[in-house]
This record gives C-alpha cells, sequence and structure tokens, in this order.
C-alpha cells in the first residue's frame, strides 16, 4: 500500500487532536485535585474516629461496666472494619491518580504507552467504582425491603 | 500552564488500537456505572416518598418539607452527574467504534466536565465542613 493511501486511512480514524488532548489533560487536573482530597479526608476521617473512639470508650465506661471490659475490643473491630472498607474504596482513587500522572505526562512528552497506561488506569478506576457502586445498591435494596 | 495547553495543541498523535480498547471498556464502564446510577436515584427517591408519607400521618408538615427540599436537590444533582457519565460513555464508543471524531472529542468533554462537576461538588462540601468547624470552635469558645 502507498504511503498516500496509508496516509488516508489513518485520516479516517479518530486522533488525539488538540481538543481531545485538552479536554484530557483537563480530566487529569480535575482528577488529581479530586484524588488529593478524597485521600486527605480519608485520613482525617480516621484520626477523628480514633479520637471519638478514645473520648466515648471513656465516657461509656462510666456509665455502661460493659464498656470497661469489651469497649477497646469494640472500638477496634470497627476501626479494623473501617480500615479495610476505606482501602477498597481509596484502591479505586489509587487507579485515578495514576490516570492523572500518566495522562499529563503522557500528553506532554508525546508519549503513546504513557498514554495507554493512563488509559488502562481511568478503566479499571471505573470498574472498581461501579462494582462497588453495585454492591451498595444491592445492600441499599436489601435494607429497604427489610 | 498556558505552555503546557499550547504545547498539547501543537502536537497531534494517533490514538493506538490498544488505547481504542482502553477507551471502549472505559465508556461501556462508565455507561454502567450511570445505570447503577439513575436505579440508586430512583430507589431513593422510592424510599423517600415513603418515608415522607409516613412523617406526614404524623403532621410533621415542616420536616416533610425540609426533607422533599433535600431530595429535589440531591435527584438533581444526581441527575446532573449520571447524565453528563452516560452521555460521555456512549459518544466515545460510539467516536471510537465508528471513527467519528466528532463523537470522540464530545464524550472526552463530556467526561471532563463529569470531573469538573464533582470537583466542584467537593469543593463545596469542603468549604461547608471548613465553615461548620470554624463556627463550632467559635460557639464552643463563646459559650
Amino acid at each position: 500500500m502507498s504511503d498516500y493511501n496509508q496516509d488516508q486511512l489513518t485520516q479516517l480514524d479518530v486522533q488525539y487532536d488538540s481538543d481531545a488532548k485538552t479536554s484530557l489533560f483537563n480530566m487529569g487536573k480535575w482528577a488529581r485535585f479530586l484524588c488529593w482530597a478524597i485521600f486527605i479526608f480519608s485520613i482525617l476521617f480516621v484520626f477523628i474516629f480514633i479520637l471519638a473512639a478514645t473520648v466515648y470508650r471513656d465516657y461509656l465506661g462510666d456509665v455502661i461496666p460493659f464498656f470497661n471490659e469489651m469497649g477497646t475490643t469494640l472500638f477496634i473491630t470497627i476501626g479494623f472494619g473501617i480500615i479495610v472498607a476505606l482501602s477498597i474504596y481509596l484502591s479505586a482513587f489509587y487507579f485515578l491518580f495514576n490516570f492523572s500522572t500518566n495522562i499529563k505526562q503522557g500528553l506532554l512528552t508525546e508519549d503513546t504507552p504513557t498514554i495507554n497506561t493512563g488509559l488502562k488506569s481511568l478503566k479499571t478506576y471505573f470498574i472498581i467504582s461501579t462494582v462497588l457502586s453495585a454492591l451498595a445498591l444491592l445492600i441499599n435494596f436489601f435494607s429497604t425491603m427489610l | 500552564m498556558n505552555d503546557q495547553t499550547n504545547n498539547l495543541i501543537s502536537l497531534e498523535a494517533e490514538v493506538t488500537e490498544d488505547a481504542k480498547e482502553q477507551l471502549d471498556a472505559i465508556g461501556k464502564w462508565s455507561v454502567y456505572s450511570a445505570v447503577i446510577g439513575f436505579t440508586s436515584l430512583g430507589l431513593t427517591i422510592i424510599s423517600t416518598v415513603a418515608t415522607l408519607n409516613k412523617v406526614s400521618e404524623y403532621g410533621a408538615g415542616m420536616g416533610a418539607g425540609a426533607g422533599l427540599f433535600q431530595t429535589f436537590f440531591i435527584t438533581a444533582l444526581s441527575l446532573l452527574l449520571n447524565i453528563t457519565l452516560y452521555t460521555a460513555g456512549n459518544n466515545i464508543r460510539k467516536g471510537v467504534l465508528n471513527a467519528d471524531q466528532g463523537f470522540f472529542n464530545a464524550g472526552l468533554q463530556k467526561l471532563n466536565n463529569y470531573f469538573k462537576i464533582l470537583g466542584i461538588l467537593l469543593i463545596i462540601v469542603l468549604s461547608i465542613f471548613l465553615l461548620a468547624f470554624v463556627f463550632g470552635g467559635m460557639m464552643s469558645l463563646f459559650r
């Protein structure tokens, strides 16, 4: 096939033109902001939980003797559950952060493999967030039914 | 930042087969995500209406009004987000599968809007938290 014909075929396909690149680049910026905000929020949430658990364990221990004996175990179990749930949730944002880093770098250096790695991370983010949303929907549905 | 955007505009790159596969999957999963969002919204509306009916039986008109306003606000935001995500996914898939640059660009633009809306909502939520924290602190100082 001649070079001319090959060029014609290439032009028929989709390309990263200036609009597409600007959209992807801005997407990367907003995604990075979202990730940082979620990471900071999560750390604050865990910190506030530990603080609240300590205060409530002491307070409830004075009122209900059960909390003196089992309070620490109870709060550690709840805390462990929260950390596990948070880790699964944050794994989605880890991939979004990866997308943000790779897409910006890939577009600026015009490195196709880096762009592809970024897109793969965005795909994984959507898969994890969709599965988690579906699980939340199921839990919500069954709790409403009960 | 302007320099970076100018660099982007000056370069042209082809969407490889691998990238097309990823973009197609992104489109597919964002449509699934939006559909789950719509279903979740429907369930929320049904359960809120049921709760409001129960509340109004006890004559709590003001509480029901506030609940209705809150539901309306959440519904509007959720609809906006899920419609944007649904359109983005559909357009990206159409663009990649039919080699249509217009749909492809529109899809990416919509996906960018989706992340922008999420970011702006997060800024609003953070501001409310910050205000609550500051007012809470001030209230405890003056008590």
